[in-house]
C-alpha cells in the first residue's frame, strides 16, 4: 500500500477532505446509535420494573399461601403482553413456585434466582425483583423480555446510518474532487515548472498565476524567482563570454594547473609566450616550461606555499620555450579555493618580460653612464666656476685702486686748480667724478655678490624683525628727506647666516625704499604668515611695481626694469638677494604689477 | 397484656411438651395463621394502643408444635407484634384476633362460636363444615395441599374485612348462618 506521504497531492487532499467527513459522520453515527439503545435500555428498563411490581403485588398471596395454581394464573396475564416470553415465582426457599413461558420463548430458568435488578443479553432482557408481604420478602419475580423489538429498531437505524454514510461519502467525494482543484492544480503546475527548471534548466518554465490567495502568491514569487534566476544565468553567462573572450585575448598568459602541477588551462597568449599549443600543453606538467634545476631551487618553495595558501603570489623567474630559448616570465598566481575551503587548482597570469628587461637593463646602464658624465661635468663647472669668481672677485678688487685714483685726482683737479678750468671744464669733470663714483658703486655691489657666493654659512636663530627694523632706520638715516610707512611685524624668528640675512634685508628694504620714491603715500611691510604649514615671509611696498612679465629677469644680475633716469641702481641687489635665499637652500618670487607695487615672499627653511 | 413470667413459662414448657412432632401440615398451617393477619383488617378498637400485638389464640390441643412461635418470631405486621396463647378450654378464653380451635374441641364449635359472637376475632379451624358452621376460616386438604375456605359472612360479622386478594384464593363459603 502507498504511504500517504508518498501520495500525490491530489489523492492526499481526496483522502483528507473525504476521510474527515466521513469519520465525522461515522461518529455522529454510531453516538446516536449508542445514545438510541441506552435509551431503548431505559425506557425498556422502566417498563420491565412496572410490569415486575406488579405481578409481584399480584402474586404475593399466591406466595404466601403456597397456591401455585393461583401463581401461575397471574403469570398467565403476560400472554397478553408481545415482549415478555417467560416469567418465574420463586418461592423464599429458592425453589421455582410457578413460571410461564411463551411456546417460543426458548427460556431455561435458573434453578435459584439471580439476584435483583435488570440484566441485559443481546437478545434478552430479565428482569428480577424479590416478592414482598407486608414488607417481607417472601420470593422473587424473574421476568424475560425478548429484545427482538429493540434490535429491529437498531438494525433500521443502523442501515439508515449506513445509508447516509454512503450518501455523505460520495458527496464528500464529489465535492472534494471539485474542491482540491483549487489547491491542487495550482502546486502541480508549480511542480511542473519547478521539474522544467531542475531537469532542463528551462528557466523561461513559468507557472500559472491564480487569484490573490496564499497559492497565488506562492506562485507569483515562484515566478518572480524565476525570473530573476533567468536574469542571472543571463548574466552569468555574459560574464563567462566577457571573461573567456578576455583570457583569450589578453596580451597575458593564463594558465590554470591542477594541484598535480598539470595544465588545465591555457590560452592563446601562453601559446605565443611559450610556443606550446594548448592541445600540447592540456595534461603536461610544469616541467614543460620550467627546467629542473630552477624548479628545485625557486619554483617548487612558491608551489608548496601556494597550495597551502601561504603566498608566492608574484615572482619573477626564467622559463624554458618550446623552441629552447631562454625567457624571463612574471608570475602571478593564485590559488582556487572550493567551497570547503580546500585549493582545487592554481591559476596564473604570466607576461613574457624578456624583452623589456633587457630594455630596462639596457636603460639602467645608460642612465649610469649618463648620471657619471653629469659628474664629470658638474665638477669641471664647478672648477670653472670658482677660477671665475676668484678672477671677478679679484678684478673687482684691484679695479678700486685704479678707481680710487681716479676718483680722488679729480677731486683734487676741482677743489685745487678750479680757477685754471672754465665751466665746461668743471662739467666734464664732475661727470668723470660721477661716474667713478658710480662704478664704486658697481664694484661693491659685486664684490657683495662675490662675497654672498663665498663666505661659509653660520646658520643660527636670528631675530629677522630686528634686523628689517635695523636696516629701516638705516634707510632713513640716509634719506631723511623721505616720510615712508614702514610696517614689520614684531618677533619673526628665522633659522639662518645672521649677516647674509642682514644683507637680504637691506637689499629687499632699500629695494622697496627706492621705488616708492616717486609714490605720494610710501609704505612698506614686512609680513610673516603661516600657509599649509610653512612660514612664509614678505616684503611688500606700493611702488613702481614692474611688468609680470618679466618678473623671471628680476632676480639675474645687472638687468634692469627701469632705466637708470627713473630709478638709480646696479641690478645687482636682487640677484644678491636671490643668492643668499638660494644658500640657505629656500625660495623666493615676486608678485608685482605697473604702478601697483611690488611683493618678495620668501621661504626659509626651518632650522 | 402484661403477663406474669411463671405463666408464661407454664406456656412455654405446655408447647414444648405439645410440640414434639410437628407435622409438616402444621408447618404450613402456623405459616397461614400468620398470613391471613396481612390479609384481614381488624377494627382498632380492638388493639388497646397503635403498637399492641395481634393475638394468636390456639383453643385445645396444639396441633402446630413449635412451628407457631417458629413463623412469628421477630415478626411484625403493620408495625405490630405477634403473641401466641394457648387456652386449653373455652374457660380459659381470653381475647384474641385469630383464635385457632383444634379439633380436640369440634363438638364444642357451637358453643364456642355461641361464647365468641360478635367479637372481633378471625376463626380459624381444619374441622370439616366449620365454615358452614359459621366458622370464618376452614383448612381442608386438597390433594396433598392445604386449601382453606373463608366464610366472608362470619368474618364481616365478626366486624373483620378480609382483602379480596385472600379471597381469591380460598373457596368461598356462601352459607347464611341461621
Amino acid at each position: 500500500m502507498t504511504r500517504f506521504a508518498d501520495m500525490p497531492l491530489k489523492w492526499k487532499l481526496l483522502v483528507v477532505i473525504t476521510g474527515t467527513s466521513v469519520l465525522a459522520l461515522a461518529l455522529a453515527c454510531a453516538g446516536f446509535i449508542a445514545y438510541e439503545l441506552a435509551a431503548y435500555r431505559g425506557r425498556a428498563g422502566r417498563d420491565m420494573d412496572l410490569r415486575a411490581a406488579m405481578l409481584a403485588a399480584g402474586g404475593a398471596p399466591a406466595l404466601a399461601f403456597r397456591d401455585e395454581k393461583d401463581a401461575e394464573e397471574t403469570l398467565a396475564v403476560l400472554k397478553v403482553d408481545p415482549h415478555v416470553i417467560a416469567a418465574q415465582f420463586y418461592a423464599s426457599d429458592g425453589a421455582i413456585f410457578a413460571s410461564y413461558a411463551r411456546a417460543d420463548a426458548r427460556d431455561e430458568p435458573p434453578p435459584r434466582p439471580e439476584s435483583d435488578g435488570q440484566r441485559f443479553s443481546w437478545d434478552r432482557q430479565t428482569t428480577v425483583r424479590g416478592v414482598a408481604l407486608a414488607g417481607r420478602r417472601i420470593g422473587t419475580l424473574r421476568l424475560v423480555r425478548d429484545l427482538g423489538e429493540m434490535r429491529r429498531s437498531l438494525a433500521a437505524v443502523l442501515a439508515i446510518s449506513l445509508a447516509l454514510l454512503l450518501v455523505s461519502s460520495l458527496a464528500a467525494l464529489a465535492i472534494a474532487a471539485r474542491t482540491q482543484r483549487g489547491i491542487s492544480e495550482p502546486i502541480l503546475d508549480l511542480t511542473r515548472a519547478a521539474k522544467a527548471n531542475a531537469e532542463r534548466g528551462d528557466y523561461s518554465a513559468r507557472a500559472r498565476a491564480r487569484g490573490g490567495a496564499e497559492l497565488g502568491i506562492l506562485v507569483a514569487a515562484f515566478n518572480e524567482m524565476l525570473d530573476q534566476i533567468q536574469r542571472r544565468d543571463a548574466a552569468l553567462h555574459d560574464s563567462q563570454q566577457r571573461l573567456a573572450l578576455l583570457v583569450e585575448s589578453t596580451p597575458l598568459g593564463v594558465i590554470v594547473w591542477g594541484t598535480d602541477q598539470r595544465v588545465l588551462e591555457w590560452n592563446m597568449s601562453a601559446e605565443r609566450i611559450f610556443g606550446w599549443s594548448a592541445e600540447e600543453a592540456k595534461g603536461r606538467t610544469a616541467d614543460l616550461i620550467i627546467s629542473a634545476p630552477v624548479w628545485e631551487s625557486r619554483v617548487k618553495t612558491v608551489w608548496e606555499n601556494l597550495l597551502a595558501r601561504r603566498g608566492g603570489t608574484r615572482f619573477t623567474n626564467e622559463n624554458v620555450a618550446k623552441d629552447g630559448r631562454t625567457i624571463v616570465c612574471d608570475w602571478y598566481n593564485a590559488p582556487l579555493i572550493g567551497p570547503e575551503g580546500k585549493v582545487f587548482a592554481v591559476a596564473s597570469i604570466v607576461e613574457d618580460i624578456t624583452d623589456r628587461k633587457r630594455v630596462q637593463d639596457e636603460l639602467q646602464s645608460l642612465t649610469a653612464q649618463l648620471e657619471r658624465r653629469v659628474t664629470e661635468r658638474t665638477a669641471e663647472l664647478l672648477t670653472l666656476n670658482k677660477e671665475l669668481e676668484a678672477f671677478s672677485y679679484s678684478v673687482s678688487h684691484d679695479l678700486r685702486a685704479p678707481l680710487r685714483a681716479i676718483n680722488g685726482f679729480s677731486s683734487l683737479l676741482l677743489v685745487k686748480k678750479a680757477e685754471h678750468l672754465d665751466a665746461e671744464g668743471k662739467d666734464y669733470l664732475a661727470r668723470v667724478a660721477e661716474a667713478a663714483r658710480h662704478m664704486a658703486e658697481i664694484i661693491d655691489d659685486l664684490l657683495n655678490l662675490a662675497r654672498v657666493t663665498r663666505s661659509t654659512m653660520q646658520p643660527a636663530s636670528v631675530d629677522l624683525s630686528a634686523l628689517a627694523r635695523d636696516a629701516a632706520d638705516d634707510l632713513q638715516a640716509l634719506h631723511p628727506e623721505r616720510l615712508v610707512d614702514v610696517f614689520i611685524d614684531e618677533g619673526v624668528r628665522v633659522t639662518g647666516d645672521a649677516n647674509l640675512l642682514r644683507l637680504l634685508l637691506e637689499n629687499l628694504l632699500s629695494n622697496a625704499w627706492k621705488f616708492t620714491s616717486l609714490t605720494t603715500a610710501p609704505r612698506i611691510e614686512v609680513r610673516s604668515r603661516v600657509e599649509s604649514g610653512r612660514r612664509i615671509l614678505s616684503v611688500r611696498d606700493n611702488g613702481a611695481g614692474f611688468d609680470p612679465a618679466f618678473a623671471d629677469k628680476l632676480f639675474k644680475p645687472f638687468s634692469r626694469l627701469h632705466s637708470e633716469a627713473e630709478f638709480a641702481g646696479t641690478g645687482v641687489g636682487l640677484a644678491t638677494v636671490s643668492r643668499i635665499i638660494e644658500r640657505h637652500g629656500g625660495r623666493i618670487w615676486a608678485e608685482g604689477a605697473v604702478g601697483k607695487g611690488a611683493v618678495f615672499h620668501f621661504i626659509l627653511p626651518e632650522s | 397484656m402484661p403477663l406474669s413470667t411463671p405463666l408464661l413459662l407454664t406456656a412455654v414448657l405446655a408447647l414444648h411438651a405439645a410440640s414434639a412432632a410437628p407435622t409438616p401440615a402444621g408447618e404450613v398451617k402456623a405459616v397461614f395463621l400468620f398470613n391471613f393477619t396481612k390479609f384481614v383488617e381488624w377494627p382498632s378498637a380492638s388493639f388497646p394502643a397503635p403498637s399492641s400485638p395481634i393475638i394468636i389464640g390456639v383453643l385445645g390441643a396444639d396441633p402446630f408444635g413449635g412451628a407457631l412461635e417458629q413463623t412469628v418470631a421477630g415478626e411484625t405486621v403493620n408495625g405490630r407484634p405477634l403473641t401466641i396463647k394457648r387456652f386449653k378450654s373455652l374457660e380459659e378464653l381470653a381475647p384474641c384476633h385469630i383464635l385457632f380451635i383444634s379439633a380436640s374441641q369440634e363438638e364444642r364449635v357451637p358453643e364456642i362460636l355461641r361464647r365468641l359472637g360478635r367479637s372481633e376475632t378471625l376463626t380459624v379451624a381444619d374441622i370439616d363444615g366449620f365454615a358452614m358452621r359459621g366458622g370464618a376460616i376452614q383448612f381442608r386438604a386438597d390433594s396433598g395441599r392445604i386449601r382453606f375456605e373463608i366464610s366472608r359472612e362470619a368474618a364481616e360479622r365478626a366486624g373483620l374485612r378480609v382483602s379480596a386478594r385472600l379471597l381469591s384464593l380460598a373457596s368461598v363459603v356462601r352459607k347464611r348462618i341461621p
